[in-house]
């Protein structure tokens, strides 16, 4: 009778096991691995590293180079998920509004989520292309100020983080687009039709009927994308590497280049627990508004 | 027989057949060793090419080599770790950026000693990669980086021969840019940092002109000709001769655009050259110009395809054997393995004996192997530890100056602190 108590009991952990163990291999233990690098110096280079305490972490914290990461990913992120926002948003709407036909809408929808397929290397490929010196950008945009048939979009260091921006936001307003245009469609028609009766016009159902009704849906992928975008390397790295002169240089960028090209492996790993960190906050903040939203 | 007298001779032979077991076991251990050789030369080398080598290597000695191939890209990632768990392999393919790191942190092994533990034949090496004194890799094959010329476009711009001195240099960029076309790149962007060590100080070491004294100290501050020489670059990018973009543009980037048509002159690698002749390109190639007056020997920036051997590994006098056997066949006389590498590659080869028939390479090349001949293989960042750490600061300082943002001697001191930071 115990037994079979027990193996009750048990048996929903036996159906987790598979799930839980790989989660301890291959994300637990590497994250425990790296806050323990961060207490070392010349972690991974050298059999036996030597315990510095905090050390690591004074360092980092007093590196100008590091503070200036911190303020691009601070700038990259905040412009980059307010753009997704308000792009996802515009488009969303329009793919669902009464203006268009069906087919008109279908079409659209593929196009706009065409930036989302393609995979980082694929965009930092096409996008180096267009703004390269006599590329596809200074062809259309020579009208501008300043703007020459080979003006380099990625050599200017006072606008170079903008355009990093500009191409960070372009590959990834799709995923705000289709989440709001799935929230918009499960806002009841009645709502709009009621405020219609009322006088209310467009933009105040937008305030005070489409905006309450998206709140839960804008702040989950709000997280989610601020999450995602102070992790953001591929695309930084492969269009400009940091540079020029460190002004792209975000915290993913900054980690990556403390480990692989100086290997100061502990040094890296205190930069990554400061990023771990900040994605932890924001992941409980994640976690407290899904159970919100459950309630 | 009695039991008792079987029992003790049986006793007696189970423990002298226990002792005789391990040493027929090691016995046959000593003609079955395998070494591991951990590069990225199987990926740019026809398929089997080099498992040929190996199992060439293995008639003739009984060793076996196990090759570990990766990319480039993941070969450095794949030794550091393995260095870290103790799995590296017995020989690594070493890039000259890796060198000093490598040496520090114990992955590979001094050759000095070695050599001289095991009898190698060093008069087999035209060259050594030291740190610290001592040798911990040697290239087999250096790749030369000469200057490309686009002729079409000189001869559209009205540049009636190729230039040889800086001041022809100059004059022939103005004309380039004045024509309307992009004269000379220069790759100063920070993802891979090696423009600063490819163009700018393989520029340099055409003219002789060196990072390191003659006491073998870098003191780049009272550097004279090394000031002269950025101020000749600086001279060139005020002009606008320096291609649009130098600032973002990495090495892959500028030889896809010397070979669209887009540049004028082109600093790039020897193994670059079939890429720009198969796409159609009237490219000549040239020795990089000299400073005006200069008639001493010119070196030349080359990248190179070199050796080390773990310092964990169990087989050190094999490895060694390997690696002279790379160099010289098996009797120490015949360097027709480097050879034909070389030929495969489109490089130089670093074995004293390889003689490597280039009769039927372009003659593009022929002109690029006399001008390496008759002058000598410089990298000058082999033995500076962190070197794409130090490449990006370089590079940043560099930048700094020809924006203006900072004078020529700030530049220097900048250069030089980015070298005393990691020394």
């Amino acid at each position: 009778m115990n037994k079979a108590r027990v193996r009750q009991k048990l048996s929903p952990y036996g159906y987790l096991a598979p799930t839980i163990i790989l989660m301890v291999v291959f994300l637990v233990v590497p994250i425990c691995m790296v806050i323990s690098y961060s207490f070392l110096n010349n972690a991974v280079v050298v059999k036996e590293s030597v315990f510095v305490g905090l050390d690591n972490y004074k360092k980092i914290l007093a590196d100008s180079e590091f503070q200036g990461a911190i303020k691009h990913t601070f700038i990259f992120v905040i412009v980059s998920v307010v753009a997704h926002i308000c792009l996802g948003m515009g488009f969303a709407l329009m793919l669902n509004s009464d203006c268009f036909r069906t087919r008109t809408k279908s079409i659209f929808r593929v196009i706009y989520i065409l930036p989302w397929i393609f995979t980082a290397s694929v965009i930092a490929l096409l996008w180096k292309l267009i703004l390269q010196p006599g590329g596809i950008a200074d062809y259309l945009l020579q009208f501008l100020p300043g703007v020459n048939k080979n003006f380099s979009w990625l050599s200017e260091g006072n606008i170079v983080l903008g355009v990093l921006t500009f191409v960070n936001i372009w590959c990834g307003y799709p995923f705000y687009m289709i989440s709001i245009l799935a929230g918009l469609q499960g806002i009841s028609g009645d709502l709009y039709e009621s405020a219609a009766i009322d006088g209310a016009t467009g933009l105040k159902s937008f305030i005070y009927i489409t905006i309450p009704q998206l709140r839960s849906v804008l702040l989950s992928i709000g997280l989610l994308d601020i999450i995602w975008t102070i992790q953001s390397f591929n695309i930084i790295w492969m269009l400009t590497g940091g540079g020029p002169l460190n002004k792209t240089e975000t915290l993913s960028v900054y980690i990556y280049k403390l480990a692989f090209n100086s290997s100061q492996y502990g040094l890296a790993s205190t930069a990554a627990v400061f990023a771990l960190i900040a994605c932890i906050i924001l992941a409980i903040f994640y976690v407290k508004l899904q159970r919100k939203a459950s309630d | 027989m009695k039991v008792r007298t079987i029992l003790k001779n049986g006793v007696i032979f189970a423990v002298v057949g226990a002792m005789a077991i391990p040493m027929g076991i090691s016995a046959s251990a000593a003609d079955d060793v395998t070494i591991e050789f951990q590069q990225w030369w199987g990926d740019e080398l026809p398929d089997g090419y080099v498992e040929a080598i190996c199992d060439n290597f293995k008639e003739e000695t009984g060793i076996t080599v196990e090759l570990l191939t990766a990319p480039w890209a993941d070969t450095k990632t794949a030794i550091t770790s393995g260095a870290a768990t103790g799995t590296v392999a017995d020989i690594v393919a070493v890039d000259s950026a890796w060198l000093v790191d490598f040496a520090d942190q114990g992955v590979i092994t001094n050759l000095s000693d070695l050599f001289e533990q095991t009898g190698f034949k060093t008069d087999l090496l035209a060259s050594t990669w030291e740190a610290h004194g001592s040798t911990y890799a040697v290239p087999l094959l250096n790749f030369g980086y000469p200057l490309y010329c686009n002729m079409d476009i000189l001869k559209e711009a009205g540049v009636e021969s190729v230039p040889t001195t800086w001041t022809e240099l100059q004059e022939a960029c103005k004309k380039i840019t004045e024509a309307g076309y992009e004269a000379f790149p220069i790759n100063l962007g920070t993802q891979n940092p090696n423009g600063i060590c490819n163009v700018v100080m393989g520029m340099a070491s055409a003219s002789g002109i060196k990072m390191k004294g003659e006491d073998g100290t870098y003191n780049l501050t009272e550097n004279a000709d090394l000031q002269a020489y950025l101020e000749f670059i600086k001279a060139l990018w005020d002009d606008g001769s320096v291609a649009s973009g130098a600032t973002a543009l990495e090495e892959s980037q500028m030889t896809s655009n010397f070979t669209a048509g887009n540049y004028a002159f082109c600093i790039a690698s020897m193994s670059m050259l079939s890429d720009f002749t198969d796409a159609g390109l009237n490219v000549e190639c040239a020795k990089i110009p000299v400073k005006d007056g200069y008639d001493g020997k010119s070196g030349m920036c080359v990248a190179s395809w070199a050796c080390g051997i773990s310092e964990n590994s169990e087989h050190k006098e094999e490895a060694a054997k390997f690696l002279e056997y790379l160099f010289g066949g098996a009797d120490g006389t015949d360097g027709t393995i480097c050879a034909d590498m070389a030929v495969q590659k489109a490089a130089f080869p670093s074995s004293t004996v390889a003689d490597p028939d280039f009769g039927e390479m372009p003659e593009q090349f022929q002109t690029v192997y006399e001008i390496y001949t008759e002058g000598y293989p410089e990298n000058q960042f082999i033995g500076i530890p962190q070197t794409e750490q130090v490449e990006t600061d370089m590079t940043n300082a560099l930048v700094q100056y020809l924006e203006g943002d900072m004078d020529v001697t700030g530049c220097l001191t900048a250069m030089q602190e980015a070298i005393d930071n990691v020394q």
